[in-house]
């Protein structure tokens, strides 16, 4: 019965109007899905630290959105084009992508992956049965961009996900990358009073090609994001992704990485901050498929307040993957005594022949470094928050972003007060 | 009096270190304290410093008339006390300098004076760097940021040529150097010796004492001053070892 209802709200939020016959389709079986299983309770193994119920509520209670609300403004970044979405909407006319040489871009269709099309049984548990419904209820259009064979784009394409008050909506891009292509896309979720935000990212990584890109989750602290990144390598093609997860209410982020093809090498980086009553929950999956396949993963998790951080990092070698380099670290700091965190890094290897490692440390600020810094006539609450600089800094340096890393930082300093400055120098 | 140390008694997790220590440091002198391992040496640098997880249980400093022990770490530093650690620490991703300027501004804002501008900052910077012979490179990484030992070390007489404090407390600052970055230290700290500040240097060997020329030559042991005198003194531990002036007491 609660089903039902969640399933009726949801279908009241999205206006039947403009919309091609399959979405429609699509979207008529996700609210069945949905009326029948419902959101992943914390029954189910992967969802066993992170209750949806702020999620459902919000649902339940959420109107459709006015055609006047205000749209939070693009962050002061200068290099690149953008793709802008309001509410889940591609909106073409504030959008400058079209000025970007190398790239095409349209709607996404039916046949496409991550436009909603029944995703393998293993996909499915991951995300949750029930979540991949719920996006695909709510899904109003999409973009698909393809970067041409051999294009290397100098400048990076951002994509804006904005979100007006007490709006619910997905947010849906695929990028395929020709051979030998390369791009930085930088994934901006924005909303001080988004209700429920969510999003799916398709990278689909060509022969050869290179992909940076960086997520950069910042809703307001009443909202609650459930945001998921699909990439899948070819041969010899290599990623680096950043995840800077600082944002709502309660956040959920599912990456799944697919080393597809031998050669192909990924390289990602976290960083949640939960303070207050944040609750940020990270799951990612790295699955090696092919030989010479390479993999490097580092989250570190800052919790504070009565803030919460999960993350569960699971890499799995399959038998196919000789040869495979598999690292996995996980650094969290707790910085009070309500604060928390659930960590499970997870190694499955079924190939002869690998390097892997994998390892999770929680602990407080060193006491040595405050007393060093205090030493030195650093008030205590500063000298706090430069440590918390210095551990935050020493992730951010690897942004896989030439030329972006200033001004993400410039992004993060109202979070994180004396990040800019301690690094600059005197 | 610069500083006044009477009967100190210090206990570290229930185990009595300092068991009645008394020790003055007039303006301008250079003392000198040597002793055996766990003697407490390095206990009564981190309690003049203020470190936690050290109970004064009898005892009093007096640091130019004030309470010493009564001040947080960051005002003892503030009026002018300096802690030159044995095993500094590396906190990457804050900028050496950054926090140099930052500890410099907080000692100059306690005194009423202006902050110090980035410009003016660099020069005296550059210029202190020269003494301690460290390249523009080495300053502009993390504090202690992948530096050799005796890298830090020199880094921490750098910090204090900036800082230009009234006591210096020097712990170990010897060990680890080979003899050219041992000469280089003892430049340093050399430089700020003119006639009004005071240092503490903890030390187990004389040799550092051969470049620094110190007034005062204390042994500590078993947390007590057993036996003090001048720079002689020191030659002669180097030469006898400890046992001579440990049997009596």
């Amino acid at each position: 019965m609660d089903n039902d209802n969640l399933s009726r709200a949801v279908g009241r939020l999205v206006p039947d109007g403009d919309m091609p016959a399959w979405l429609k389709t699509r979207r008529m079986q996700a609210l069945a899905e949905l009326s029948q299983h419902g959101l992943p309770t914390t029954a189910a193994e992967d969802w066993r630290y992170t209750d949806l119920a702020p999620v459902i509520e919000r649902i339940t209670t959420a109107t459709m959105p006015r055609g006047n609300a205000r749209v939070p403004q693009l962050p002061g970044i200068e290099a690149g084009a953008w793709a802008v979405f309001v509410d889940g909407v591609f909106r073409d006319g504030m959008s400058t992508l079209r000025d970007l040489p190398g790239i095409a871009f349209g709607a996404i269709g039916p046949d496409l992956p991550g436009a909603g099309a029944p995703a393998d049984e293993e996909a499915d548990g991951r995300d949750g049965r029930g979540v991949q419904a719920l996006k695909t209820a709510l899904l109003r259009n999409g973009i698909v961009v393809d970067v041409k064979e051999g294009a290397r784009l100098q400048e990076p394409l951002h994509l804006a996900f904005l979100h007006t008050a007490g709006s619910v909506a997905q947010n849906q891009v695929t990028i395929r990358l020709g051979a030998g292509s390369a791009i930085t896309v930088v994934e901006h979720h924005l909303g001080d009073e988004a209700a429920v935000a969510t999003s799916t990212t398709t990278l689909v990584c060509g022969p050869r090609s290179h992909l940076s890109f960086i997520k950069l989750q910042g809703y307001g602290d009443s909202s609650c994001h459930l945001g998921s990144q699909h990439v899948t390598l070819g041969a010899d093609a290599a990623a680096g992704l950043f995840h800077l997860d600082l944002g709502a209410r309660l956040a959920r982020n599912d990456l799944q990485v697919e080393l597809q093809e031998p050669g192909a090498e990924v390289d990602c980086r976290g960083l949640f901050f939960a303070d207050e009553s944040r609750h940020l929950d990270n799951h990612t999956r790295i699955d090696h498929r092919a030989v010479r396949t390479r993999s490097r993963e580092t989250y570190r998790g800052i919790m504070d307040g009565n803030g919460r951080g999960v993350f569960n990092g699971r890499i799995v070698v399959h038998p196919a993957a000789a040869r495979a380099d598999a690292r996995l670290t996980n650094q969290n700091l707790l910085l009070s005594p309500g604060a928390e965190i659930d960590t499970k890094p997870e190694l499955e290897i079924y190939a002869d022949d690998v390097r892997c490692s994998h390892g999770a440390t929680t602990g407080q600020l060193d006491r040595d470094a405050v007393f060093y810094l205090r030493s030195r006539g650093i008030p205590a609450d500063e000298a706090r928050r430069l440590l918390i600089a210095s551990f935050t800094r020493e992730i951010l340096r690897h942004l896989p972003a030439a030329g972006l890393e200033d001004q993400i930082v410039s992004l993060l300093e109202p979070r994180l007060p004396g990040l800019a400055a301690a690094g600059a120098g005197p | 009096m610069l500083l006044e140390i009477d009967n100190l008694h210090v206990t570290v997790a229930g185990n009595a270190i300092l068991k009645g220590l008394s020790l003055q440091v007039r303006a301008g002198e250079v003392h000198a304290i040597m002793g055996p391992n766990g003697s407490g040496k390095s206990t009564l640098a981190h309690v003049l410093a203020g470190r936690d997880g050290y109970e004064v249980t009898a005892g009093t400093v007096t640091y130019l008339g004030k309470d010493l022990l009564a001040m947080s770490p960051e005002e003892r530093a503030r009026e002018g006390v300096f802690l030159g650690f044995q095993y500094p620490v590396e906190i990457p991703g804050v900028n050496n300098l950054y926090l140099l300027r930052a500890a410099l501004n907080a000692r100059r804002r306690h005194r009423g004076q202006p902050e110090i501008d980035a410009i003016q900052f660099m020069k005296i910077a550059r210029d202190k760097a020269r003494l301690m012979q460290m390249g523009e490179q080495f300053m502009s990484r993390g504090v202690n940021e992948g530096f050799s030992g005796g890298e830090k070390k020199r880094n921490e007489i750098f910090q204090m040529t900036m800082l230009e404090p009234q006591l210096a407390v020097l712990d170990e600052t010897d060990s680890g150097l080979d003899i050219d970055a041992l000469k280089v230290v003892a430049n340093g700290v050399n430089s700020l010796r003119d006639g009004h500040r005071g240092f503490v240097l903890v030390t187990h060997y004389q040799r550092l004492l051969d470049h620094i020329v110190p007034d005062v030559v204390h042994v500590l042991a078993a947390g007590r001053i057993v036996r003090s005198g001048d720079r002689l003194l020191a030659t002669e531990l180097e030469a006898r070892g400890y046992d001579w002036v440990l049997a009596p007491a």
